[in-house]
């Protein structure tokens, strides 16, 4: 293995671990109380307990399986939605100006609107999360209709490709680096929200009920690891995503 | 009963509507082209020479007099007609011979056959051993390659070819015009009709040059070539023929065979 491809890799940990060093230095010299900026050993102590001790997995679980479903709902309606308004001009025309108004509440205002129709349940929760993915689901796979070249369409016509197959092997296929695109940021979007919804829903379970619940009983390390927990797996998601798009998407390379 | 294969084009007129003016493009085009002839229609650019292809394959519709293709009139594209663009349109998200294999998915032959079909074309065309390859990862001529074997995977009776090696660089075309030929020659029954603007290809390869001129875009000349093939570009006929041709477009240079002593 190549020590400088090493080195490059390990390149994006330098800034963490400088900011871990600040931290102990800080807790350290005691410029700040514990209660507020409680040690990274101490930290790291809970972290171990609260591993140990199970309950986070059962949250870790809520808040994943939550998302997951938020999310697939999501992603589906905005993938039909988008694909139908990229074909047809007639339903962009229909369904475009009402999704483009109702796209500049931001979700958090839909959180009133879904507590008193759903009242404080997990299905309020899954329509809060799948709204977050559904926008740029919706947008991208849009864009990437749209993306088909006149020039790759009269190859479609050459070839006498009706509509299924013009939509399978040439504007799906054209479309997808856009489609790729809109998953991820719908699956950060979700992700983000999912944390919004527990402590905004007010049920029990879930990361985000777990940081609230530690924040009233000012247990600043517990939710130094929820926030941890959250980057991380926010990060994994990302991650994931990227690997999935560089090989759906090899075509793209040169070499 | 007409040959398979045959063009004929009669009285042709096209006009195109800009801002309200009918502008004519093409005038007056006659055009018979036989079985297997390899015919190259060059002209200066916007001559209409693009528009006449475009025609024939289908792309542009509505005109005046008669494209017939075995005797029936052209209306949009089909099957019996393969075309080469100058960019090679291969689709980056298929493999080569997936692109290759383009037109013979909508024919039920069972898989088995269709693969021996693309593998023969990819064969034709020099492309072995590159069916999984993407198309970013083939050179200039080699995407071209694959596009010619897509063109001709459907057996089709016309092969329309939009200055398919325009694109390329000198050499790279030179050798591509002996694939060319090659092709044509192993394809004995396409009738292959290639725009270009490069004389000495139009030569090379053509039984029949058409000389187009613009404005509206009519034929000015169409001459044979009945130099026997392989042709050598630097033989007196073939140079001769050249500046016949080029003549035509007041471009021959004056005494090109006299004697510096």
């Amino acid at each position: 293995m190549d020590v400088n491809k090493v080195v490059l890799k390990l390149r994006g940990l330098a800034l963490p671990l400088a900011l871990l060093a600040v931290w102990w230095i800080i807790t350290k010299n005691e410029w700040v109380s514990a209660v507020f900026l409680p040690p990274p050993e101490t930290v790291a102590a809970t972290c171990v307990k609260l591993l140990l001790k199970g309950k986070i997995f059962v949250d870790l679980n809520e808040s994943i399986t939550k998302v997951a479903q938020g999310f697939l709902i999501g992603i589906t309606a905005g993938f039909v939605l988008g694909t139908a308004m990229g074909l047809s001009s007639t339903i962009e025309k229909l369904f475009g100006p009402l999704f483009n108004a109702v796209r500049q509440v931001p979700i958090l205002g839909w959180i009133p609107i879904l507590i008193l129709i759903f009242g404080l349940t997990e299905l309020a929760k899954i329509i809060f999360i799948a709204l977050g993915a559904f926008y740029p689901m919706t947008l991208n796979t849009f864009d990437g209709c749209r993306q088909l070249k006149k020039e790759y369409l009269e190859v479609a016509r050459v070839f006498e490709f009706n509509k299924p197959r013009l939509l399978w092997r040439f504007i799906l296929p054209s479309a997808l680096p856009s489609i790729l695109s809109g998953i991820r940021v719908s699956m950060s979007e979700a992700w983000m929200l999912v944390i919004g919804a527990e402590i905004f829903f007010k049920t029990r379970g879930g990361l985000g009920d777990m940081m609230w619940e530690a924040k009233s009983k000012v247990q600043m390390d517990i939710v130094f690891i929820t926030i941890l927990i959250i980057g991380l797996i926010g990060f994994i998601l990302n991650h994931v995503m990227k690997i999935l798009e560089n090989r759906l998407l090899r075509w793209r390379s040169s070499n | 009963m007409t040959q398979r294969g045959t063009l004929d084009i009669v009285n042709l007129k096209k006009t195109f509507n800009v801002n309200g003016n009918t502008t004519p493009v093409l005038e007056n085009i006659n055009l018979k082209v036989k079985q297997g002839e390899f015919v190259s229609i060059i002209g200066p650019s916007g001559c209409g020479k693009t528009t006449l292809l475009r025609l024939v394959i289908g792309l542009e519709n509505s005109y005046e007099g008669q494209i017939l293709l075995d005797g029936k009139r052209i209306n949009g594209p089909g099957l019996d007609r393969g075309v080469v663009f100058q960019d090679h349109r291969l689709l980056p998200w298929l493999t080569v011979e997936r692109n290759v294999g383009l037109g013979l998915e909508g024919k039920r032959n069972g898989n088995g056959v269709n693969k021996q079909i693309v593998e023969a074309h990819l064969k034709l065309v020099g492309l072995q051993g590159f069916e999984k390859v993407y198309p970013a990862q083939l050179s200039g001529g080699m995407a071209q390659r694959a596009a010619i074997a897509r063109a001709l995977v459907n057996q089709p009776e016309l092969l329309l070819l939009d200055e398919p090696l325009g694109a390329l660089d000198a050499l790279t075309r030179m050798y591509m015009q002996l694939e060319l030929e090659k092709i044509w020659q192993r394809e004995a029954d396409v009738t292959m009709i290639m725009i270009t603007h490069d004389v000495e290809e139009a030569i090379y390869l053509s039984d029949k040059v058409v000389i187009m001129s613009s404005r509206p875009g009519t034929i000015k000349k169409i001459i044979r070539v009945e130099l026997p093939r392989p042709r050598d570009r630097a033989s007196y006929d073939f140079m001769k023929l050249k500046e016949e041709i080029l003549e035509e477009f007041q471009l021959h240079a004056e005494n090109v065979f006299s004697y510096a002593i």
